[in-house]
């Protein structure tokens, strides 16, 4: 006679959890998945300077450096204003007597709104432009003394 | 008989000042803009005043015979002028070059003697004697050349010889 030991195994588990959970222990007896999200958050970095003062006939620059900002951006610099009646490029002195000069990067002359550095971070982090600050014509100069004003630089991150 | 009258000049001098430059860093503030998202550069020039203000260094007066009608002579008096010159003058909007001069208006042989001999200066149109440390000369802001006259005279001496005085210009901004 044949002795026929049927095993039949039967074993059913059913374990259920609700919780919030930094981790999942898995042991031996069981298999389970999970997902861990890993963030990293970088802050945009950069350093952009704008020189104080300059005084007519010399240089001055304008620079970017460590520049880290969202891909597809760019810090971008420019020239969005000056003292001038209307935006022009004039000095004055205490008299109220003005006089004209030019900006100009590289060989281009710089008008109000003129963009004057982008510095794309997918090909350099650092950047700078030299603008020269022409001094007037020397036939236009009728009086002697301090004569001064302002152009304005803005910075902004751009796409 | 040679009379000179020998100037001396005396001018001021402007002073300049050097500054330090600084900058302003522009960085991300917490939202990652632009922080502060402009910033203005002061732009100066400064224009030192320029002139050329010639004196001549000496002066001599010549002798010159006044007659009547009739043709006898009435006087005789040593007289010339001087030109004071400006040109390329360019000072700041209302300031002008003023030369002042210095004289005890007398010529003498020498210092110690007793006898002197007076004289007077005016200038330009003017119709009263020059005084001391007077103005003689007033020059403003102007490419063409400036000028302004000194007539000086005086009597005939009683004594033979050579007389001089020294006189001093001072020239300042006013």
């Amino acid at each position: 006679m044949k002795k026929i030991i049927t095993l039949a195994l039967v074993s059913a588990m059913a374990l259920s959890v609700s919780a919030t959970v930094f981790a999942t222990n898995i042991t031996p007896q069981t298999s389970d998945w999970c997902n861990t999200n890993i963030t990293y958050s970088v802050a945009p970095t950069y350093t952009v300077t704008i020189p104080d003062t300059v005084t007519l006939g010399t240089s001055a620059d304008v620079s970017a450096n460590n520049v880290v900002v969202a891909k597809g951006s760019k810090v971008v610099v420019k020239l969005t204003g000056t003292s001038g009646t209307n935006n022009a490029f004039t000095v004055k002195n205490t008299e109220g007597e003005e006089l004209a000069y030019t900006v100009k990067n590289g060989t281009n002359n710089v008008n109000v709104g003129d963009t004057v550095l982008t510095v794309n971070p997918e090909s350099a982090t650092t950047g700078s432009a030299t603008l020269d600050f022409n001094a007037p014509d020397a036939n236009s100069i009728k009086y002697s003394g301090t004569y001064s004003g302002t152009v304005t630089f803005t910075v902004s991150i751009e796409n | 008989m040679k009379k000179f009258i020998t100037m001396a000049l005396v001018s001021a001098m402007a002073l300049s000042v050097s500054i330090t430059a600084f900058a302003t860093d522009v960085k991300p503030g917490t939202d990652g803009n632009p922080e502060p998202n402009s910033a203005p550069t002061t732009v100066n020039l400064n224009i030192a005043p320029t002139y050329t203000v010639t004196i001549p260094a000496d002066i001599t007066l010549n002798e010159t015979k006044e007659y009547d009608g009739a043709g006898k002579l009435t006087a005789i008096t040593y007289k010339n002028d001087l030109s004071i010159t400006a040109e390329a003058v360019r000072l700041a909007e209302n300031k002008k070059i003023e030369v002042t001069m210095e004289s005890d208006f007398n010529l003498d042989t020498a210092a110690s003697s007793e006898y002197k001999l007076p004289y007077t200066v005016k200038v330009d149109d003017s119709t009263a004697n020059l005084t001391n440390g007077g103005t003689v000369a007033l020059f403003g802001t102007n490419t063409a050349v400036q000028t302004s006259t000194l007539h000086f005279s005086a009597d005939n001496p009683v004594y033979a010889g050579d007389y001089s005085d020294n006189v001093t210009f001072t020239i300042k901004l006013v």
